[in-house]
């Protein structure tokens, strides 16, 4: 392909000026200027849920370029900005290079021998004086599968405790929650694949644009070139995605239950259900017991469209709207993720999306399905696959069963009596037993929940207190600051492993580079660890990333998340397979619990008699419509704090900003925190654009600057979490949800006045 | 190839087009395309750099020091007072100290109501035309001038841009991916 002189010499200008920074490849180009001895290695981005593919451009044992992965299904070359800048952030000044101990107060460099060894000592001795429970591990859905796998076995297997969880229990154990009791097994039913097939998008409390900008791109692109295809969005807040939106719904934060039930009510009476399909594949179900339809029927009559205009602040006519477009769509798909799930009745938020698509049969069928949007690279296949949760075991087994403990201990080469069958306790809990002194030791590995965890402030006091190991790639971190022991972890890039996304797609990871400075790899440095811990003969047989990997798939094998067809061979050929994916021949499943899916294939004749789907994680292979109550916040507004505080994010910057707050090119996009105000409620408290205000809560006050924009509805704010120096945590409410034990960060009753 | 043309219309059409060129060379480094904008109320481009006598009372009076002396050489804005963006942003005072304290007919409030100058994206350094997502000038455009357009990139709707430049410094792309165009000469 040719190209004009004049654009070879603006293009190399460009290139070569950011070249000595690094350089990231526009697939716009049309020619790869440095295309001589760089080596190009296929891996997947370590950012969002999507779970783009991103090729590493290596040259002489550096990492010096990155570019959107073309053959990759998920995002075919594109990336979004964050993604642009993983080379630079590779070698980010805040690396963490060395193992640390803190004596006298002061971090002191030390050997990985001295590090572990003395973290080997403090959990002994805590063991051995206060019993395996006084131990916890918190882990990480940015972890690859093979660390979770590791530090499961550890603290489960050898040391004894089921206090193991993660911080996918802060964002997803909701949608976990809600697949799990509608249709009896986690994660989605489709694939991104419906995305294309789809004619109307129901996107719930969701800033696909900012969050999943990927997932979001593809639906605007979708749109453009199908302009019939309807949009609908179900939030408190405008945001960037409102530019597809032909209908947006604003309730007021933690009120939008009635409407989901609302629309049920109105499918079911203008004749949008698919009786037949509601006949042969779904239950009825209120919180106490199983119901009829017509029990579901009366139930819904509470909520007419004014009723629920007068619970959710919504006109009554724009659900009856949403209702009918929903229902007249002859496929549509729903997205949703943490304006749904970090709630305290976030299951039932995530059934009722559920239900709608099991009424009206858009579900298992091309175009259709109710699709939780993942936020993290590996909450799906570490933590939730791989059982990194308190009640979990690998592969979706539970530690309350005793033929499941039975499997895993067999594989795991340990006693099965080391695993308990009693749950431990989920993150708030164990944060909380933290502070208390019960947990007197714990393990932090990539994630930083000194800023990350709701109403932060209050659980310094257990990380100050008691003894905590840090695993990291960065320092100084908010929790870092805490930390007995520091432990360099190897960054992306710097190790191969296994991240599973959003659409049960798990996609591996080539290790480029060695790691820089002393920096080690997670999963290896919990083998050592084990291994002084006097674990030997249960750790030693792990010499490489395919060991762990190939005895975490021996562990799915005949489970509804199979992944003995994906061993490493065919996972360094493909980009990802989504499971079940039973044998190396087997191309991967499109769609779950219907033809196609090899365990719905496998089943026999006279159970799928009359029906299109299976959902064989149920008894009778039927779905379950829930009518749940619509319950509203746990800390509505009052007249001491007026304001609705919700909090989320920017494109631009991901979670405690480790990572992006390295990248020039991103702070300068978004420098700073700030809380965005109506203007009509900004008027009434006498605030202007860029004045300083305070906002508070009944668990902080927040000095930070005022964006006055017409985002947040009147009678909300919002500020965006990513800044350890304005910690929109200590705000939060630490309130969960009973069932699946998720905060509700969404929503909590604030003030604002100038400063 | 459209229709025929008549040898009339050819020879105005040609004529046209080199008395176009021939005034634009008239006007040494007149340029349409700037990193840099003048203060608020010039009149024109070549009204501006004709009347403006470089005496610098608008730079002292800025409230956010947003006005500067541009020092670069090669520019047509050199030794002038200029705002930019990158570095910081016009304020729009309501009261326009800057007009307010210039001595001559280079700044007036009666032209302070519309910019010279509208922001244009550099296709080649966007990240978007070059096949990824971003949206931060989108995002932090509060005129809501910049939108996705059908092909689903950020296009800016130029009679709504009020060339305030906050799309400017956003910009993470590598090479600035924000200029500004001359829409009034």
């Amino acid at each position: 392909m040719s190209i004009s002189r004049r654009e070879f010499l603006k293009v190399s200008a460009a290139a070569t000026a950011a070249s000595t920074i690094g350089v990231s490849f526009l697939p716009g180009m049309q020619k790869d200027l440095f295309a001589d001895g760089l080596n190009w290695h296929k891996s997947v981005c370590r950012f969002c849920g999507v779970g783009c593919g991103v090729m590493i451009g290596e040259k002489n044992g550096k990492v010096v370029a990155v570019k959107g992965d073309t053959q990759n299904s998920i995002n075919k070359g594109h990336l979004c900005v964050k993604a642009f800048y993983l080379h630079k952030i590779v070698y980010a000044k805040t690396r963490l290079l060395h193992p640390m101990i803190k004596k006298n107060g002061k971090f002191e460099r030390v050997s990985w021998d001295e590090a572990l060894g003395y973290v080997a000592k403090k959990f002994n001795e805590i063991r051995k004086q206060y019993g395996p429970d006084a131990l916890a591990f918190y882990g990480s859905g940015q972890a690859e599968t093979e660390e979770t796998y590791m530090a499961n076995k550890l603290f489960k297997g050898a040391i004894g405790t089921n206090n193991v969880e993660g911080n996918p229990r802060l964002c997803m154990a909701s949608a976990v929650g809600g697949y799990l009791t509608s249709l009896g097994k986690d994660e989605p039913a489709g694939t991104y694949a419906d995305i294309e097939k789809a004619e109307l998008f129901l996107l719930v409390g969701t800033n696909t644009a900012e969050a999943h900008p990927i997932v979001f791109e593809r639906i605007m692109r979708h749109k453009a070139k199908n302009p019939d295809v309807k949009i609908i969005i179900i939030d408190p807040r405008k945001t960037p995605t409102d530019q597809v939106a032909d209908l947006h719904l604003f309730p007021k934060p933690g009120w939008d239950l009635a409407i989901l039930h609302a629309m049920a009510r109105i499918l079911i009476k203008e004749g949008y259900a698919d009786e037949d399909f509601i006949k042969n594949h779904v239950n009825f179900h209120d919180n106490k017991k199983k119901i009829s339809f017509e029990d579901y029927k009366k139930f819904l009559e509470q909520f007419t469209p004014e009723a629920a205009a007068k619970i959710s602040g919504v006109k009554p006519e724009e659900i009856v709207k949403a209702a009918r477009m929903f229902g007249k769509a002859k496929t549509a798909m729903s997205m949703w993720t943490m304006g749904l799930n970090q709630r305290t009745r976030g299951v039932w938020a995530n059934n009722l999306v559920t239900n709608l698509h099991l009424i009206t049969g858009k579900i298992g069928i091309p175009g259709c399905d109710s699709f939780s949007l993942t936020g993290q690279p590996n909450a799906c296949g570490g933590v939730r696959e791989g059982g990194g949760l308190c009640h979990l075991l690998p592969a979706h087994r539970v530690v309350k069963n005793p033929k499941h403990r039975a499997e895993v201990a067999k594989v795991w080469g340990v006693p099965v009596e080391n695993i308990q069958p009693k749950p431990g306790k989920h993150t708030v809990a164990m944060f909380d037993a933290l502070n208390k002194g019960e947990i007197k030791g714990i393990y932090i590995m990539c994630t930083n929940p000194a800023q990350s965890l709701p109403n932060a402030s209050k659980y310094w006091k257990g990380l100050k207190e008691q003894f905590v190991v840090v695993a990291e790639s960065f320092f100084p971190t908010a929790t870092t600051e805490y930390a007995d022991v520091v432990l360099p972890a190897a960054f992306w890039s710097e190790k191969e492993g296994v991240y599973g996304c959003t659409e049960r797609r798990s996609q591996y990871m080539e290790k480029v580079i060695e790691p820089q400075g002393e920096a080690r790899w997670d999963a290896f440095i919990l083998r050592d660890l084990a291994i002084k811990m006097g674990f030997k003969k249960y750790f030693e047989k792990y010499k490489t990333a395919n060991d762990i990997w190939n005895e975490y798939i021996s562990l799915t094998k005949g489970t509804d998340m199979d992944l003995s067809g994906a061993p490493y061979e065919r996972l360094k050929k493909i980009r990802g397979i989504t499971w079940p994916v039973p044998s190396v021949d087997h191309p991967g499943t499109y769609k779950r619990y219907t033809k196609g899916d090899p365990i719905f294939d496998a089943l026999p004749a006279e159970k799928k008699k009359g029906r299109r789907m299976y959902f064989y994680g149920k008894p009778d292979g039927k779905a379950i419509v829930w009518a749940r109550p619509a319950k509203g916040p746990e800390e509505p507004t009052d007249d001491q704090y007026p304001l609705a505080l919700s909090t989320g994010r920017v494109l631009e910057h991901w979670h405690t900003m480790t990572m992006t707050g390295t990248v020039p090119e991103l702070v300068r996009a978004v420098p700073m925190a700030y809380v965005e105000i109506n203007p009509q409620d900004a008027k009434k408290l006498g605030i202007e654009n860029k004045d300083q205000v305070i906002v508070e809560t009944r668990r902080g006050k927040l000095q930070i600057e005022a964006r006055v924009i017409d985002r947040p509805e009147p009678g909300t704010i919002f500020i965006p979490w990513h800044w350890e120096k304005w910690m929109a945590n200590i705000l939060t409410i630490d309130a969960f949800d009973p069932g699946s034990k998720e905060p509700e960060y969404k929503v909590c009753a604030a003030r604002v006045r100038k400063a | 190839m459209g229709s025929a043309i008549s040898r009339k219309d050819f020879f105005k059409e040609l004529f046209g087009f080199f008395k176009q060129e021939v005034e634009k060379g008239s006007r040494p480094g007149l340029r349409h395309s700037s990193k840099v904008l003048p203060p608020p109320g010039a009149q024109s481009l070549e009204h501006y750099l004709q009347n403006c006598t470089q005496c610098y009372e608008c730079v002292s009076v800025c409230p956010p020091l947003a006005l500067e002396v541009h020092r670069e050489a090669t520019s047509q804005f050199y030794g002038y007072p200029v705002i930019n963006p990158k570095r910081e942003l016009c304020s729009q005072c309501a009261d326009y100290p800057c007009i307010q304290a210039c001595p001559t007919p280079a700044l007036t409030v009666e032209n302070a109501a519309r910019s010279l100058f509208r922001a244009q994206i550099v296709q080649e350094y966007c990240l978007a035309y070059q096949g990824h997502f971003c949206l931060s000038c989108l995002n932090a455009c509060q005129e809501n001038a910049i939108k996705w357009n059908a092909q689903g990139v950020p296009e800016i709707t130029q009679e709504l841009c009020t060339a305030c430049g906050v799309c400017v410094p956003v910009c993470p792309a590598p090479e600035q991916a924000i200029v500004f165009q001359l829409t009034i000469s």
